[in-house]
């Protein structure tokens, strides 16, 4: 189990449990959750790198603690 | 959010305050992070509760509304330390409000949100996820605030337990294998009955007594079921089953659907039903599945292969054949040969053949016969149709001459009744032009045409004016050519030419004569009064205005100026003579030079000419009128541009050619004084003390010299140098320097034409311009208005 932090940079910033295994689809979906937006309107980056959907966390190497920043689309 | 939060760190704040000596687990309490142990909490609401109960409570309260769920089980714990009966609306409210904020995801106080393990397990299966894995995977001990000292890494230890696992795994292989190869008896073994005889015996009978043993049993049972009467039973049993048993003479009567000789001798065949519909009605056929699919397969096969007889000379009577000839490739396919099976299931000798279904007759088209008119002899000659549909009479349009119309008169008209005349008085397509005609004769005409028409001739009834042209003759004497005669196809041409020159020569002469004449012929023709047939068989009036419609045509093409330069043209030419000569509104005297060359419309132009004459003749007088000044500025601003006064040609700006020659320094000279050397010249020096005047003492001369270039700038006294130099030296810079000088100077006067409110461009002229147009006080620098929200905020 990892926890990622999620920051908008406008106010939200939300931890999020989750597995490795999980895919982006997932994590954005407990973000959506917890933020109280939907979950296709998330956007997750990490500087210009977009995570898609289908890909899973330990295949982006996201680990426990890392900052991912959150947009909307 | 904000203001929650802010409460919350209030909240916080307080119990801060209030436990200042609680570690930073106070703090932390308040701002709820679910992985604090509940004994911190607990701690630091024990603590709380100890201080002062209500501020505690507060406090706690507080801290309860920032954690998760198990708030409530605390606030439970935390009412349990014991809180006065006056605080209990207080608490009540608060509570309220705590599980009003209960959904929302609780927040630090660093604003974040996070949710439990429990929370997000519940939020996972709800999302339909796996639940989070806790435990091994988890790498780190602790969180981020609390991290615990990894374990040390041996790896002589680790080394050692992958040896004992290796060595525990061979271990086990090998006691597998063991327990399977130890069933196996190999050859070192022995067994005691191979080699001993008397082993050997031992081991056989031991065998045939136990054989001995199970036949007793098996009789001893046998014997009980006697004894109990189940054996008559069973018999009885197997018997009857073996009668109910579908025997071969149940298939009596079957059709089996294959060729009884098919079917080889000495061999078995199993049969099945043959596939029918459900709702089908009939019995049973039995069919080898592979005989029958053979059978099928080659029935398609011919059908594939074979096509219908293409028989297209057939003269055969078509017989039954006929019913099948259309497409017999898609009728029902023949019926099987089958036989049926007699009694005790069978063979029975032939077999009757089931009548097929019998072939419907085809619906199709009635057949033709493909005969064709018999052959005849062929004609030489060709019959009346053929020649009719053959060969056309064309009508040979012969070019005629276009006769002159007759002016029409009154007397005319007098012997055309109703009922006389063909065709159709009132319709518009007759008389087209001719009404123009009448009335142009009327006017032009009469003074001087009256006597010469001949007209006293009735004419016979005239057809439309179509007719009319295309049946017109040329010759003067056939005009009253009856109407209905056919075209002159018979005419020989040349006769027709011959016509058409003896009439131009009538008409000119006739023209020469009444030029010659002039107005005393007129006059005697005045006087001749009507009736007088003039000389000449010209039945035309030589004053009347003819038309036709070629010369309107020509008329209102307008001018061409090869019109009549061509040879063609004698009779238009003439014509237009006549028409001018007949004119009475005519310019008084028509040059005679110009009569028969200039062409059409020459009396316009002389007209013209007369006054392009008057024009220049005027111009010629010394004294232009006064002009009048009071008028306006325009009429003194002409009278300027009259006299010169202004300068109306473009001045334009003086440019310095690089010059290619060098400068005109040839006047100058350089003085040499070295050169003075002679005697003479010698004497004449000045070589004495000079002083100033003495009356020209005052004076004191203001001298200021201005250099200037060709524009007229004043120079600086470098360029003034500069051009000083030029001079002396005889040759200027070149070509690079010169244009560079020029750029500086148009640089210069730009700077000096530059606007010091506002930047080159005028931008600030722009955006005031912008901001009439859209008559708002401001301007939208970028983008569309869209884009300014929080959303698009990008890193």
């Amino acid at each position: 189990m990892i926890e990622v932090v999620c920051n908008d940079r406008l106010g939200k910033k939300v931890r999020v449990k989750c597995n490795p295994e999980d895919s982006i689809r997932d994590l954005k979906k407990l973000i959506a959750a917890q933020t109280g937006t939907r979950w296709d309107k998330i956007v997750l980056k990490k500087w210009y790198t977009i995570f898609k959907d289908h890909v899973t966390l330990g295949d982006y190497e996201i680990h426990d603690g890392m900052n991912l920043e959150l947009y909307y689309q | 959010m904000g203001a929650s939060k802010k409460h919350r760190e209030r909240g916080g704040a307080e119990a801060a305050e209030e436990a200042p000596g609680a570690a930073g687990t106070g703090g932390g309490g308040s701002a709820g992070r679910p992985r604090e142990h509940r004994k911190h909490r607990h701690r630091g609401g024990e603590r709380r509760g100890k201080r002062s109960r209500s501020r505690g409570e507060r406090g706690g309260s507080g801290g309860g509304s920032g954690s998760s769920r198990r708030g409530g089980a605390e606030e439970g714990g935390r009412s349990g330390h014991g809180r006065g009966g006056s605080e209990s609306e207080r608490r009540a409210k608060r509570e309220r409000k705590e599980e009003r904020e209960e959904p929302a995801p609780p927040k630090s106080a660093a604003g974040e949100s996070s949710l439990s393990v429990e929370e997000t397990n519940k939020l996972r299966a709800k999302l339909g996820l796996k639940p989070l894995e806790t435990g091994p995977a988890k790498k780190e001990a602790g969180t981020k605030e609390e991290p615990v000292a990894a374990e040390l890494i041996n790896p002589l230890a680790l080394r050692q337990r992958e040896e004992i696992r290796e060595k525990l795994a061979a271990a086990k292989e090998k006691r597998l294998l063991n327990q399977k190869l130890g069933k196996v008896k190999t050859l070192g073994e022995e067994e005691p009955w191979l080699d001993d005889a008397a082993a050997w015996i031992e081991r056989s009978r031991a065998l045939q007594r136990e054989k001995e043993l199970a036949e007793k049993r098996a009789k001893l049972l046998e014997e009980m079921d006697q004894e109990f009467g189940v054996s008559p039973l069973v018999e009885e049993e197997f018997q009857r089953r073996r009668r109910e048993r579908y025997s071969a003479r149940d298939l009596q009567g079957l059709t089996v659907e294959h060729d009884p000789a098919s079917i080889p001798e000495g061999q078995t065949l199993v049969l099945t039903l043959k596939d029918r519909g459900v709702l089908e009605g009939g019995e049973d056929v039995l069919e080898q599945a592979a005989l029958a699919a053979a059978a099928r397969a080659r029935e398609e096969q011919e059908l594939r292969r074979r096509r219908p007889n293409y028989d297209p000379y057939g003269e055969q009577e078509p017989g039954p054949q006929a019913a099948r000839a259309l497409l017999p490739q898609y009728d029902e396919p023949a019926p099987r040969p089958s036989f049926r099976l007699g009694p005790g299931g069978t063979q029975d000798a032939g077999g009757d053949p089931r009548p097929g279904p019998l072939p419907l007759p085809p619906a199709g088209p009635s057949p033709q016969s493909l005969e064709l008119p018999l052959p005849r002899l062929a004609s030489e000659y060709l019959s009346a149709e053929e020649m009719a549909v053959t060969f056309r009479k064309t009508r040979r349009r012969v070019r005629k001459l276009r006769k002159k119309e007759k002016p029409l008169r009154a007397d005319d008209l007098l012997p055309t009744a109703p009922g006389d005349t063909q065709g159709d008085f009132g319709s518009r397509s007759r008389g087209r032009g001719r009404r123009v005609q009448e009335d142009e004769e009327g006017a032009g005409g009469d003074p001087e045409n009256g006597p010469e028409t001949p007209e006293g001739t009735p004419q016979a009834p005239l057809p439309s004016d179509d007719t009319r042209t295309e049946n017109m003759e040329i010759s003067s004497d056939d005009e009253a050519a009856p109407p209905g005669t056919p075209p002159a196809l018979e005419e020989d041409e040349a006769e027709q030419e011959l016509q058409q020159q003896l009439e131009r020569g009538r008409r000119l002469r006739q023209l020469r004569e009444l030029r010659e004449g002039g107005g005393e012929k007129v006059l005697e023709l005045l006087r001749g009064g009507s009736g007088g047939v003039p000389g000449g068989p010209d039945p035309r009036g030589v004053g009347s205005i003819v038309f036709n419609a070629t010369s309107e045509f020509c008329r209102t093409l307008g001018e061409i100026p090869t019109y009549g330069l061509a040879g063609n043209r004698e009779e238009q030419d003439e014509l237009m003579a006549l028409e001018r000569a007949g004119r009475p509104v005519s310019p008084p005297e028509p040059p005679d030079s110009e009569g028969e060359e200039n062409v059409g419309w020459s009396s316009v132009n002389l007209a013209e000419e007369r006054q392009h004459q008057d024009f220049s003749a005027s111009s010629t007088t010394i004294l232009d009128e006064e002009p009048i000044v009071n008028r306006g500025l325009a009429a003194a601003l002409l009278l300027c541009q009259n006299k010169g006064l202004l300068e109306t040609t473009v001045q334009k700006v003086a440019r310095v050619k690089a010059p290619n020659k060098s400068l005109p320094s040839a006047v100058y000279c350089i003085e040499d004084k070295m050169a003075i050397d002679d005697k003479y010249s010698r004497r004449e020096e000045f070589r004495g003390f000079t002083q100033d005047f003495k009356e020209k003492d005052g004076y004191r001369p203001d001298v200021k010299i201005e250099y200037v270039d060709e524009t007229g700038r004043k120079l600086t006294p470098k360029e003034a140098f500069r051009q000083l130099s030029h001079r002396f030296h005889g040759k200027g810079s070149g070509k690079m320097k010169t244009e560079r000088r020029m750029k500086k100077l148009d640089e210069e006067a730009l700077l000096k034409k530059m606007s010091s409110s506002d930047t080159p461009l005028g931008t600030v002229a722009l955006l005031q311009e912008k901001q009439r147009a859209q008559k708002t006080p401001y301007i939208v620098l970028s983008g569309s208005g869209k884009s300014m929200n929080a959303n698009t905020i990008t890193k």
